[in-house]
């Protein structure tokens, strides 16, 4: 049975290499090359297990989705996030400027010596910026889903902005 | 056709034709996406004069010669051609490296191919068109389809051989 099937591919290769198969017949090569573990293949016809496979590679590149877009957008969205992040953080060290070492926590004008309310206050604080941090990284995915559209829509705006300019 | 008729064709091909004029530059650089956007115009002008039977071809057509011209101007400021050459072609994590290393050579036999025998053996052995659509990309014969491809193909067997 095996025997049978590689004496046909070697036909086939025969006519690949003339240019003589059809669609049908290179598939069938191609299916060959795919299915069949390279042990089991006689020494004619593993010697070009790397040209199909090539080929093989080449397409399943071809139909992957757009790589370029989505990376591009994705690096954009991430700079955005650390952006952001970083001017809460000033933003919060402005807020509480510190004249010396040592953190102190200010209520009403006065400052508060009661250590333990001193870091309950300051975890509150903390988990504010934490919230909000998780709202951005929401925002982030809702951005992803926009930029998705985004690119799918993009042919079509750039094709029109040429257009009209062209008039 | 109508404008949305259109849309919906190019984005469906637009990953093709990336592709395909990834082969003469860098894919995913500015310029591939540039040759694509200017054969689209192209294509579009095309449409409105006369009925189109197999867009696809036609675009791969005007994309190729989008191309060509490209390539002769940067010919003649001598700057380098395909820089894609070494771009390991597969992100499929179970291929050894081994592998990959000798799809990178293949590639390159590729490229030093001449431009026809290159493209008539990625429009086929890759993107499986018929040969009466290659012969049309390559505004050519069916039958010089046929040598073009059997002697790339012979062409990469032999190199293949040496290695």
């Amino acid at each position: 049975m095996k025997k049978d099937d590689y004496k046909k591919i070697e036909t086939l290769i025969e006519k690949y290499f003339n240019a003589e198969t059809s669609l049908e017949e290179e598939l069938l090569i191609k299916s060959y090359y795919k299915n069949t573990p390279q042990k089991e293949m006689p020494e004619s016809l593993l010697v070009y297990t790397d040209m199909f496979g090539f080929f093989e590679a080449e397409k399943k590149y071809i139909e992957s989705p757009k790589r370029e877009y989505r990376s591009f957008y994705r690096s954009m969205l991430r700079w955005g996030t650390v952006a952001a992040a970083a001017i809460l953080l000033i933003a919060f060290f402005l807020i509480n400027p510190r004249n010396d070492d040592s953190f102190r926590l200010v209520i009403d004008g006065e400052q508060v010596n009661d250590s333990e309310l001193a870091v309950t206050v300051a975890n509150n604080r903390l988990e504010k910026v934490n919230s909000i941090m998780q709202q951005l990284d929401k925002a982030n995915n809702t951005l992803n889903s926009v930029a998705k559209v985004e690119n799918a829509l993009s042919p079509v705006k750039k094709i029109s902005a040429t257009l009209t300019q062209s008039d | 056709m109508t404008s949305q008729e259109f849309n919906i064709l190019v984005g469906r091909i637009r990953p093709k034709l990336i592709n395909f004029a990834g082969t003469f530059v860098k894919a995913g650089a500015a310029t591939a996406e540039d040759m694509v956007q200017d054969a689209v115009i192209k294509l579009w002008k095309v449409q409105d004069v006369q009925e189109i039977k197999n867009p696809e071809a036609l675009t791969l057509h005007i994309l190729r010669n989008v191309c060509l011209d490209y390539l002769r101007l940067k010919k003649n400021n001598t700057e380098q051609l395909n820089i894609n050459s070494y771009r390991i072609v597969t992100d499929d994590p179970s291929t050894t490296l081994e592998r990959k290393d000798q799809f990178a050579y293949i590639k390159s036999c590729m490229e030093t191919l001449p431009a026809d025998q290159m493209l008539a053996v990625r429009l086929r052995d890759v993107m499986g068109y018929e040969m009466e659509e290659i012969a049309k990309i390559l505004e050519t014969s069916e039958g010089n389809v046929r040598t073009l491809l059997s002697r790339a193909r012979q062409k990469i067997r032999e190199k293949m051989m040496v290695r």
